[in-house]
């Protein structure tokens, strides 16, 4: 039964894609030439590598610095700024072939392919008037002309991947992890169901959501943009240019110049281990971990945190260079007051408990959300000992936020296990909802992309506000810091 | 437990005595900052001085900056104050998201600072741009947007505490509440002076090259010898529109760049055309004539041209003080002439030749005196900015 989950999601997603597809979805592909021709449309750089210049009141800068899509957008429609307003270059506008006087006072005949070339080579109207003098001259080889000129033809008319005039394709990237698949299914069944009752609600802007889950393979169709309450690994899978809401990653991929496109909920371990770090008090800490990659960059996260001013000293330990037990006999001898432990399941609980037969323990710090030591399996010592850092905590959900999972819950009959991903996946796919509205019906990925950069405290009902900027890929950016307080009191918030 | 109590109270103490240090640390802060402020009322020897201190503001023309500490492409912490003073002073206002008329500015701000590249590298001349979105602009955003242009270094870009940003750019009348509404401005100056201008930052680099290029004219060359340049002209005496007598390089070429040309009224060939153009340049450099430039038209038939007509056509051509319509004896002008490489043995034989030279920077060209007046411009103000 379990190895048919999957499936059973898929065929859940093709029932509601037949109940909602009924113009198919389909995305018309640019030739060759057009595609080459988008290319330096958008990025002013030529696929063949092929110098292109720009010259502008006698500057002469590479074209890349003033591309097109700059100025005349990447709808051709034209984006005034600062009293300039490029012309909308789309192949209807340009060859209207309209008597008298056009609105910037010039008049001229309906644009040709030849003509548009000179325009952009010399700067010049059909009737040789000159252009405005903020449109630079290109020079680029005939070919790329060509190319570009191919593509002006049909710019506004590409289709737009997973949209069509009914539908919007929304696809899900599930953990690969075989053993994680009830928890695949938990996260795809609570997007599915507030999609679908978006859509009863009458979609969004008159199309309605279809959802695609897919697991270690690519989307068999591409999706509008993706939502995923975990982001790591299936990132390769991601289509270049499809905007994407990671609920969260070990170490999100921030660096905005790798990738404008993925939007994070939650902080990754790093920045958990720096606010751990943060917490810190005097006395002398021992780094405890077992060494590889992953581990080491966190490490380096946590004595990031670490105010050293405040620290007598930082000792670190691999965790293959001593049994748990004589490393217990050091860090006692050593008077070390403060443990951030990241080793494996087995010594991290070894050493615990070595440390525990004694009454008064050091201070132990560890990621919520990375380590796999049960706490309550340990001596009774360690109660108020241990503080755990974690990127989401119930108390962040309001009421309503509650109160609106419980209604999907109960109405889709769905589970109520994993909740912490099931909360990030829904948040994820409130966020894009709350994207989608704010773009309008004339929906491209770009202003997708730039909606949600303009997302400020957004209130999901189950995670802190979300925001970003052009500069913030990471929605909320709050570390949850909680202490254990026994077997029977639990975890408790910090103030 | 013995153990641990002890430690409990020696804790407990050592932590009574930080916050006692604590205290004291936040109490020296606080008279530290109250001696800061104080300083100007008294200045005891060890305290820094007033001058020390940043200015709270400073004025050019209309405009009052505040002194704001701000953020360069590097990340380094600046005072604009710093990076403009005594300056001649280029800037425009961009920020790093905009597409439409952003990177063409930057361009613009790239080509100026290759056509003047000298200046820029000695230092004469600041290139700034400031943003006008520093939430956004980082300054790594502000180094990667200028290395977009390949510009090399010699431009500084500016961010830092919105605030603060928003009160300079405020101060220079250049805010905007809405980024996508900012004007395409050059502030164009020189820091100290009321010089001031706002250029279109879209206008070509050429353009926006001539409003700087008369603000970074070197102060004039005090004590140039001018010996021999007095032995050469000498002082010989010749009579202006207004029948005075001046010495020719006393009163007309000493410390001041000439325009000279040869005329006679009943010419009518070469002459009117010539003169048309002196009172085009009379236009031109409005206040600069008769101050830093003199016009002198010197008339090679002096036996028919007498004071009184010369008088009569200068009023007739509007010529003011600066432009100086010159007759005399046949003798002194020939002399003046001959000096002047002009001589022509019969007043139709004159040479259409302009003579145009900078005095203290002993820099001379000639120029055909037919030329269409925009390229005579262009030859006087190389002259005038001395640049060979």
């Amino acid at each position: 039964m379990k190895d048919n989950l999957p499936l059973g999601i898929l065929r859940k997603t093709i029932l509601c894609l037949v109940a909602v597809s009924f113009a198919t979805i389909s995305w018309s592909q640019l030739g060759a030439s057009e595609e080459r021709g988008q290319d330096i449309f958008r990025k002013g750089t030529s696929p063949s590598g092929q110098k292109i210049v720009a010259l502008m009141s006698g500057a002469e800068v590479p074209a890349s610095v003033l591309p097109c899509s700059s100025c005349h957008g990447l709808d051709g429609k034209g984006r005034p700024e600062g009293g300039v307003s490029p012309s909308n270059i789309t192949w209807n506008a340009l060859t209207k072939g309209y008597n008298g006087k056009r609105s910037n006072g010039r008049t001229h005949n309906a644009y040709t392919s030849t003509t548009l070339k000179r325009a952009i080579s010399m700067g010049l109207d059909p009737a040789g008037n000159t252009l405005n003098s903020t449109m630079p001259h290109y020079q680029m080889s005939q070919q790329d002309m060509q190319d570009l000129v191919d593509y002006l033809k049909v710019l506004g008319q590409e289709s737009v991947p997973g949209l069509t005039d009914s539908t919007l394709l929304i696809g899900t990237l599930l953990r690969p992890e075989p053993q994680l698949d009830e928890m695949n299914q938990v996260v795809s069944e609570i997007i599915h169901a507030y999609f679908t009752e978006i859509n009863q609600q009458g979609g969004i802007f008159n199309r309605q959501l279809a959802f695609e889950p897919t697991q270690n393979e690519p989307l068999k169709q591409p999706a509008f943009a993706l939502v995923s309450s975990w982001l790591d690994q299936q990132q390769d899978l991601i289509p270049p240019g499809t905007p994407v809401v990671g609920g969260m990653a070990q170490f999100p991929e921030t660096d905005l110049a790798k990738n404008r496109q993925l939007f994070y909920l939650l902080p990754g371990l790093d920045q958990q281990a720096e606010t751990l770090g943060r917490q810190v008090k005097g006395g002398k800490i021992a780094l405890i971990y077992e060494s590889d990659t992953l581990r080491g960059e966190l490490i380096e996260a946590f004595k990031k945190g670490v105010r050293t001013a405040n620290v007598k000293e930082i000792i670190e330990f691999k965790t293959t260079d001593y049994p748990p037990e004589d490393l217990a006999g050091i860090l006692r001898k050593q008077q070390i007051n403060q443990v951030f432990l990241l080793g494996n399941a087995a010594f991290e609980k070894d050493l615990c408990d070595q440390l525990g037969i004694h009454d008064s323990p050091p201070e132990l710090f560890l990621l919520g959300s990375f380590t796999t030591l049960n706490i309550y399996e340990l001596p009774a010592v360690w109660q108020g000992k241990i503080i755990l850092a974690y990127p989401q905590w119930m108390s962040s959900a309001s009421d309503k936020g509650k109160a609106m999972i419980r209604y999907l819950q109960q109405k889709y009959n769905l589970s109520d296990r994993y909740q912490q991903s099931q909360w990030a996946a829904l948040s994820g796919a409130i966020l894009l909802v709350d994207a989608l509205k704010k773009v309008g019906r004339d929906l491209s990925r770009e202003q997708l992309v730039e909606a949600l950069e303009n997302t400020y405290r957004l209130e999901t009902g189950l995670l802190p506000p979300i925001s970003y900027s052009a500069n913030r890929r990471i929605g909320s950016e709050q570390v949850f810091l909680v202490k254990y307080l026994g077997v029977e009191r639990g975890l408790v918030l910090t103030e | 437990m013995q153990i641990s109590k002890t430690t409990t109270t020696i804790l407990a103490c050592l932590l009574l005595f930080q916050m006692a240090m604590a205290q004291h640390d936040h109490q020296h802060n606080t008279d530290q900052n109250h001696k800061t402020a104080a300083c100007c009322a008294k200045t005891p020897a060890d305290m820094p001085t007033c001058a020390d201190l940043p200015k709270t503001s400073v004025k050019m023309a209309d405009m009052q900056i505040p002194d704001v500490y701000l953020l360069d492409q590097q990340g380094e912490t600046v005072r604009f104050y710093d990076l403009i003073k005594g300056k001649v002073v280029a800037m425009n206002f961009i920020f790093t998201t905009c597409t439409t008329i952003c990177p063409p500015m930057g361009a613009n701000l790239t080509q100026l600072k290759s056509i003047m590249a000298e200046e820029v590298q000695q230092g004469d001349l600041v290139l700034l741009s400031i943003s006008i979105d520093p939430v956004t602009d980082t300054p790594q955003r502000l180094l990667a947007w200028s290395e977009k242009f390949e510009a090399g270094p010699g431009w500084t870009l500016l961010t830092g505490d919105k605030s603060r940003v928003d009160e300079l750019l405020k101060g220079l009348n250049v805010y905007a509440p809405l980024r996508e509404e900012h004007a395409p401005i050059m502030l164009i100056g020189k820091e100290g002076t009321d010089k001031w201008i706002r250029a279109n930052g879209l206008a070509p680099a050429e353009q926006l090259a001539t409003h700087i290029r008369p603000l970074l004219l070197p102060s004039k060359p005090v004590n140039v010898d001018y010996t021999a340049e007095e032995n050469y002209f000498t002082n010989v005496k010749l009579v202006n529109q207004y029948g005075e007598e001046m010495s020719l390089f006393e009163d007309l070429l000493k410390d001041k760049v000439v325009v000279i040309n040869p005329y006679f009224l009943s010419c009518t060939g070469s002459c009117p055309i010539m003169n048309g153009m002196m009172k085009d340049l009379q236009h031109y450099f409005g206040d600069k004539v008769g101050k830093d430039i003199h016009l002198i038209s010197i008339s090679v038939d002096p036996e028919h041209d007498s004071p009184e007509k010369v008088k009569a056509y200068a009023e007739s051509m509007g010529a003011k003080r600066g432009w100086y319509l010159l007759t005399g004896s046949r003798e002194n002008i020939d002399q003046a002439l001959w000096k002047l490489g002009n001589q022509s043995p019969r007043p139709e034989d004159h040479k259409n030749i302009l003579m145009v030279g900078n005095l203290p920077t002993r820099l001379w060209k000639k120029a055909n005196g037919l030329a269409p007046i925009t390229e005579i411009v262009k030859i006087v103000e190389s002259v005038l900015y001395d640049e060979g």
